[in-house]
């Protein structure tokens, strides 16, 4: 059957294609990714989870990963955190009918015209040995007597503080307000890391948005699934937590509206130095009018479909 | 499968070819002199009729394109030569040398004279052309070769901005190699001969004063109709001399033909791909390092392989993968 | 359609000429003489009312040209002239002709040559006398009509014919045979002048037919004064008669 028995245009990405583009895109944005604190720098051993980084990336001296203030040590009377980083590792998708990776019974069978995005993500962060505590306590202790910062209040023996790379200059509490203290990281020997694999089902739609006269391309999550964390409600919680986030804070800016879809073909050939006379455009083919699904997600494929208008002129 | 796929469907490309069809105007002129006269032309032409149709042989034929003129000016300038009575010469016995006798002549100048005519009611020629995509890897580091008739043509056109310059990356070039390409050859018919002899005679008689001067001088000149055909060093029929001067002095059907063929064939892609194909650009952000400095991201490019194209009876399809 | 035409200037005097006389050089005509001695000659061309050109021909038995034609209208302006530059002499073999002619214009001119070297001028030749034997007087008639044509020295005439030459429809007999590239040939051609002799005992003809456009040519055998003129011109070919115009109708007069 041809590509085009029910449309002027057809386009088609399959998502062995997909998942090259993102895996060159992970090579080559690799920032996008990895988010981990500075120590990482000079410290990229210390990952998780080795990543291939492409050459012209190295060449270009641009960074491995976003950078990120170190995990704050709650309660800390100094700005003082632990090294971290969270990478994601694996991003796949698979399109009805599923082939590339198997979805978690919670999730059961990737159905007709519906996506599954597998992710996974690793965390390291670092878990500072006895020896180092042992040698930071009395210097807390004694910077939190000299401070009088303790729980239980004022004391009357008075302690003179020390100074130590850890303390913020006392000018800095003055400009509380102007600038916060940088966290100081604790030095790193090595993370305790640990990955979770996070797969998601969903589908696009086209519907209305109130107060608009157009119509949107709508992205819908179907279901959300972490694998094995325990105990089970936690798991719960979580999943809950990134569902809500996606569907009320994510997806919602991700809708299009049709007007972003439809391309102006006589612009294009005018800027080409052609004029057209006549208005010829580009545009999604109709739902349920023209075609039952645009896009549609089957086959293993993304499948777009455009129809040609031509208006004006003689 | 292949990764990528785009199709055009047959319709859709018959409507935009009548689109394209209907935009398509052209000027051209030129003059040239060929020593007894001078001959050009100005014209203005566009394209009409037409049809487009994708064949399961994998090639495209746009066949019987019209090829209307607005304009056909055809201009010929001729420079009347002396036009005397008296003369020759007075035979004298040996070894006396012939006495040769002066000639006066009816103009104090020789007059030239010029005439316009706009031939486009008479010029209507067809075009058809069938030609085949054609996928050609275009390598950069390749030097071009020291023949490259490809480059002169591509030279004019871009410095005319009618295309952009080959880049300075590899791409994936369609072309569409043209099987054929005809274009019917310039054929006046009688009735421009006529009308260039009507148009010429009028303008030497304008030049002559009325009477039995007029009678002398036509009958010094043998005639208008044959004097022109002598000037002009041509056969009897005028309009067969006219085919000649557009097809083969001009040239201007061939220039079309050049033109078309190698417009679509080796030396113009039709599209070109990247390889490999930036699909995030170069990005400066400031979220990337905790001081807030810009970075100039790299951008993301993949690399293209295995772009192939073809046609069947209704539909183009051009295919490629994404390397690893 | 456009056409457009270079301004260029129509010889009016050629179609006005209707009579010509040996004395006088008017367009249309031409006296040749022929220089039979070596030597020095001073030419002198007069023309009325302007002081007379001069020049210098040397007749040689040597390297020489044996005939030069003159234009006796460019004379008087040194840049138009075809000879006689101050400087040199006009050279010419012996037995060789100089030929004065005047291609342009209602002016008359004569000539006359002296013989340079000898103690006192000779005066070789006065043209407004005579034309000597050994000389050629040619006319080209353009008007067509009957010509009367005298030799008032030796009391002779002759009738003289100039017809209208064909028109070219005529020849379009001979297109078949032409070949490319060629100049149709046709039954008419301007450059086939006529010669006609006279000397003592007059013409040797009685009458002459030329086309207009053609030339005839005396041969001068004994001194002669020649005259040409139109007795009686073609106006059938001239002056075709005009239509009348439709007159309206009178009304009677009631008397």
């Amino acid at each position: 059957m041809p590509f085009t028995d029910r449309s002027d245009l057809f386009g088609a990405v399959h998502e062995d294609g997909i998942n090259r583009l993102v895996r060159h895109i992970m090579r080559q944005r690799p920032s996008l990714f990895n988010y981990a604190t500075p120590f990482f720098h000079n410290n990229a051993e210390l990952f998780c989870v080795k990543f291939e980084v492409d050459d012209k990336v190295l060449k270009a001296k641009n960074p491995l990963f976003t950078e990120q203030e170190p995990l704050p040590i709650l309660g800390a009377p100094v700005p003082i955190g632990l090294n971290f980083c969270l990478q994601l590792t694996d991003a796949q998708l698979d399109f009805h009918p599923g082939n590339v990776f198997g979805l978690p019974p919670e999730l059961g069978r990737l159905a007709d015209q519906r996506f599954a995005l597998r992710l996974k993500g690793c965390m390291g962060i670092d878990c500072p040995p006895k020896e180092l505590i042992d040698e930071l306590l009395p210097l807390i202790e004694r910077y939190l007597v000299a401070q009088q910062q303790l729980a239980i209040g004022e004391t009357k023996e008075r302690v003179p503080g020390i100074s130590t790379h850890y303390t913020p200059p006392s000018s800095a509490f003055d400009n509380r307000e102007r600038e916060r203290p940088r966290t100081v990281a604790l030095p790193t020997r090595s993370l305790i890391c640990f990955c979770l694999e996070l797969y998601a089902v969903g589908h696009f739609e086209w519907g209305t948005v109130p107060g608009s006269q157009q119509i949107w391309l709508k992205t819908r999550l179907d279901g959300l699934e972490i694998v094995d964390i325990e105990p089970k409600d936690m798991e719960s919680a979580i999943e809950c937590y990134l569902t809500t986030v996606l569907k009320l804070g994510i997806l919602p800016r991700l809708i299009i509206p049709l007007e972003k879809m439809v391309l102006d073909i006589s612009k294009e050939f005018q800027e080409m130095g052609l004029t057209l006379g006549r208005t010829v455009t580009l545009q999604p083919s109709a739902v349920p009018a023209d075609v039952p699904n645009n896009p549609a997600v089957e086959e293993d494929q993304i499948k777009a479909f455009l129809k040609l208008t031509v208006t004006g002129g003689a | 499968m292949a990764d990528l796929t785009v199709a055009v469907s047959e319709s859709a490309f018959q409507r935009l070819f009548v689109v394209l069809r209907d935009s398509i105007r052209w000027e051209a002129q030129d003059m040239t002199n060929f020593g007894p006269f001078t001959a050009g032309y100005h014209v203005k032409g566009h394209l009409e009729g037409g049809s487009v149709d994708f064949r399961a042989d994998n090639s495209v034929l746009i066949d019987e394109l019209d090829v209307r003129w607005d304009k056909f000016e055809f201009t010929l300038g001729l420079d009347i030569p002396e036009i005397c009575v008296g003369g020759g010469c007075i035979n004298m016995p040996w070894p006396i040398p012939d006495i040769c006798l002066p000639r006066w002549c009816v103009f104090s100048a020789n007059p030239d004279i010029s005439i316009s005519p706009d031939l486009a009611a008479f010029v209507a020629q067809e075009l058809s052309v069938a030609g085949r995509p054609v996928v050609r890897y275009y390598d950069a580091s390749i030097p071009p070769p020291v023949i490259d008739p490809c480059g002169f043509l591509r030279d004019i056109l871009v410095d005319n901005s009618i295309i952009d310059p080959f880049p300075d990356h590899n791409q994936w070039h369609i072309h569409l190699n043209p099987d054929f390409i005809d274009l019917d050859l310039f054929d006046f018919a009688d009735i421009v001969g006529n009308l260039i002899e009507n148009a010429l005679t009028a303008a030497v008689t304008a030049l002559l004063p009325g009477g039995w001067v007029r009678d002398l001088i036509l009958a010094i000149i043998g005639g208008i109709a044959d004097f022109i055909r002598w000037l002009l060093d041509i056969p009897d029929e005028i309009d067969e001399w006219l085919s000649d001067l557009f097809n083969i002095s001009f040239g201007l059907g061939d220039l079309l033909i050049q033109l078309i063929g190698e417009f679509f064939g080796a030396c113009v892609p039709l599209i070109r791909v990247d390889d490999p194909l930036e699909v995030l650009g170069k990005e400066i952000s400031t979220s990337v390092l905790l001081s807030g400095s810009p970075v100039e991201l790299v951008a993301v490019t993949v690399p293209v392989r295995s772009l192939s194209v073809y046609v069947d009876n209704v539909e183009m399809v051009v295919q490629a993968d994404i390397g690893g | 359609m456009r056409t457009n035409q270079k301004q260029a200037i129509i010889n009016r005097a050629l179609f006005t000429q209707r009579s010509f006389d040996s004395s006088r050089i008017s367009v249309l005509s031409t006296l040749i003489h022929r220089f039979e001695e070596a030597g020095d000659y001073e030419v002198f061309i007069s023309r009325t009312n302007r002081t007379p050109a001069r020049f210098v021909v040397t007749v040689v038995e040597g390297d020489a040209p044996y005939q030069h034609n003159l234009d006796l209208s460019t004379l008087e302006n040194p840049k138009e002239r075809d000879c006689c530059r101050e400087d040199a002499d006009l050279r010419l073999h012996t037995g060789g002709v100089l030929g004065f002619y005047n291609s342009q214009g209602v002016s008359t001119f004569q000539v006359r040559i002296v013989r340079l070297g000898s103690k006192e001028k000779q005066v070789l030749f006065n043209h407004a006398e005579q034309i000597p034997a050994g000389d050629f007087f040619t006319v080209t008639p353009l008007r067509p009509g009957i010509y009367r044509v005298s030799d008032t020295l030796n009391k002779a005439e002759m009738a003289l014919k100039v017809m209208m030459p064909p028109s070219p429809e005529q020849g379009k007999a001979e297109k078949a045979t032409k070949v490319k590239g060629e100049r149709p040939p046709s039954t008419y051609r301007p450059d086939q002048p006529l010669l006609v002799s006279v000397g003592k005992k007059g013409f040797d003809r009685r009458e002459a037919s030329l086309f207009s456009g053609q030339t005839l040519v005396f041969q001068v055998q004994s001194a002669a004064r020649l005259r040409v003129e139109l007795e009686k011109e073609d106006e059938a070919v001239t002056s075709p008669p005009k239509k009348r115009p439709d007159k309206p109708a009178r009304t009677k007069k009631q008397s």
